[in-house]
């Protein structure tokens, strides 16, 4: 059953959500809240948190979706200002009251006996960050996190330079550019004078630079090293600028606190790889003490939204299988 | 703003629309709004929330609901076509009248959304509709669907690093009745067809019922797109707003769209005087 809900948050606002309800009572009643990404509405980018919503529902699992304040059918206000400081505002915590909010409705509402969050992109950042300070939530998925945050003083201008953290990707790059200079297209455009010369040459000489500081670290022995220290999770673990100490800080509650966590992400999302240079070669290495509660994995071929139809039943076969394993419906023990 | 009721309701199908009624005491004009489609839905959500909260703070009670097989409507995307949503915005007006007693209703649309609201009211008489917004409606279906196989072809180069089926192969693959996923929505062979074989301008040329038409840009020049358009006398009206693409992806996003609503409540004061 899919019923419109409303509740009102510390701030006075009417949120407005959608609560998807199992028809037949489950023996154990387990509820997921679905974040907004970060300033679309509740339904997510094609429709996909209906999709998943639907799916976990018609399985048995209870669903909450709704939009924060100032976000899609809620009130209050949202600000007239550059979409990379709303994304900054929430890759630092700016939805993490309205979803402990919606959890004391849901939790309520529907007599749960145990609470999962799941977010995409700067939803994932925004349950990861709420979980560690909520004691009723008990696992967490993840899709595509982020582990920077914006660039301010960028003013909004894209920097695809910065996303290029890791080997993997400084590679990709180096290899796309160098295919490139065998297309007759792209010297067509150079003559045209339409490719920016400028922007090209601060992704050759950043993917340069990394793979140089990689290959330099290794020989060196720095990153064994920083992986010994990343163990600690007090300090960062990466010397990156823009490194989000916010995500470090809540992964490490969650991981204390015993929550399972599940990291998934798209082969094809820039995140991905961010992710794997600044947190999960130092800190998920194999063997790590973090193993038995966090399992992180990448499905091939997908972008940064799922969209492909290959990719969306993938997402909600492992969404799906992960559930079954850790919070299964049928038994009381996960 | 207690007075904003979300619930489904059905349609002619018994299918579940969601939507969001913003009530008001007692009124005679309703407005039914007509979201866009595929990603321009989700860009403009909050302009479209922020507008229906306008109007009815002057009185008049606005509907706003997702077609089938769009937001939290029953169905899936690919199941929906162009005459499924015209469907649904008649029914949408039909449930608008019973639930505010207003006998006169103004279909508002949006992009794509307007387009369907220029079908739903002028392909044949609609009852109870007395007039019809339409922001930056699309006239040229084949245009439209165009710039969004150029999507697929942004993805494709992404994935594979060069295009595999450029847009007539495309074409030729929806037609072929294999829908083409864009950007996560399944474009089918009903949609496609459907958007690519109406005359609008035609439909505007016959229409009786009053039009409001606004191109919105930040440019004060007529667009090519609406320059037959611009040309129309009788009931159709054409005017440019000078606001940001606000269904569109921009730097800055919910902008306050000050001029664009001020002068369609304007617009529906002489309809309501009418």
């Amino acid at each position: 059953m899919e019923k419109p809900v409303t509740f009102v948050n510390r701030n006075g606002c009417r949120l407005f959500g959608m609560l998807y309800v199992p028809d037949h009572e489950p023996a154990r009643r387990i509820g997921i809240v679905i974040s907004v990404n970060a300033v679309k509405y509740r339904v997510g980018t094609f429709r996909l948190h209906v999709i998943l919503a639907r799916a976990l529902c018609a399985l048995g699992y209870s669903v909450l979706s709704f939009d924060p304040e100032g976000i899609g059918d809620s009130e209050g206000e949202f600000e007239f200002k550059l979409l990379s400081e709303h994304y900054y505002d929430i890759q630092t915590g700016k939805f993490s009251n309205d979803l402990a909010d919606a959890i004391d409705y849901f939790w309520k509402e529907c007599t749960l006996e145990s609470l999962l969050l799941l977010g995409l992109c700067g939803g994932a950042i925004s349950v990861l960050m709420e979980a560690g300070e909520d004691e009723r939530v008990s696992g967490l998925i993840l899709l595509n996190i982020p582990v920077l945050v914006e660039d301010l003083k960028r003013l909004g201008q894209v920097d695809n330079a910065a996303m290029i953290t890791s080997s993997e990707s400084a590679s990709g790059v180096l290899r796309a550019k160098l295919q490139r200079l065998a297309q007759w297209d792209f010297w067509k455009r150079l003559l045209s004078m339409k490719v920016d010369l400028r922007e090209e040459a601060r992704l050759v000489s950043r993917s340069a630079r990394v793979l140089t500081r990689n290959v330099t670290e290794r020989v060196s022995g720095l990153t064994s090293a920083r992986r010994r220290a990343a163990q600690a999770l007090n300090l960062p673990v990466s010397g990156n600028r823009l490194y989000n100490m916010n995500f470090q800080t809540a992964f490490s509650r969650s991981m204390v606190a015993r929550k399972r966590v599940y990291f998934l992400f798209a082969e094809l999302d820039q995140w991905t790889w961010v992710f794997k240079s600044e947190f999960q070669d130092l800190v998920l290495t194999p063997g790590n003490r973090f193993e038995s509660d966090c399992r992180v994995e990448v499905i091939t071929g997908a972008n940064h939204i799922f969209s492909g139809r290959e990719s969306q039943r993938e997402l909600q076969e492992r969404v799906v299988g992960w559930l079954s394993t850790h919070f299964p419906l049928s038994s009381k023990t996960s | 703003m207690t007075n904003e009721t979300p619930q489904f309701f059905p349609n002619r199908e018994s299918q579940r629309l969601f939507s969001v009624l913003h009530r008001v005491p007692s009124a005679d004009l309703g407005v039914v709004m007509c979201a866009p489609l595929f990603d321009e839905k989700l860009w403009s959500h909050r302009v479209l929330v922020n507008f229906a909260r306008f109007i009815a703070a002057r009185g008049v009670p606005v509907l706003r609901f997702d077609y089938f097989g769009d937001g939290e409507s029953d169905g899936r995307f690919e199941d929906a076509s162009v005459s499924t949503r015209v469907r649904d915005i008649q029914d949408a007006v039909e449930f608008c009248r019973r639930e505010t007693g207003a006998s006169r209703v103004i279909l508002v649309g949006l992009g794509y959304g307007a387009t369907l609201a220029l079908r739903a009211a002028l392909g044949q008489p609609l009852p109870g509709v007395v007039g019809v917004v339409a922001w930056a409606p699309v006239l040229d279906g084949r245009r439209y669907i165009n710039d969004i196989l150029r999507a697929h072809l942004s993805a494709q180069m992404l994935i594979h690093r060069k295009v595999i089926h450029d847009r007539e192969a495309l074409m030729g693959q929806i037609l072929a009745d294999q829908s083409v996923n864009i950007e996560g929505y399944e474009i089918s062979r009903p949609l496609f067809t459907e958007m690519v074989d109406v005359d609008i301008v035609d439909l505007l040329r016959k229409a009786t019922l009053p039009v409001l038409v606004q191109q919105i840009g930040p440019v004060d020049r007529v667009d090519s797109q609406y320059q037959d358009l611009a040309q129309l006398t009788g009931s159709v009206q054409f005017e440019i707003i000078q606001e940001l693409k606000f269904w569109t992806q921009q730097k800055k996003i919910y902008p306050d769209c000050e001029s664009l609503f001020e002068r369609t409540a304007q617009w529906f004061g002489a309809r309501q005087a009418a």
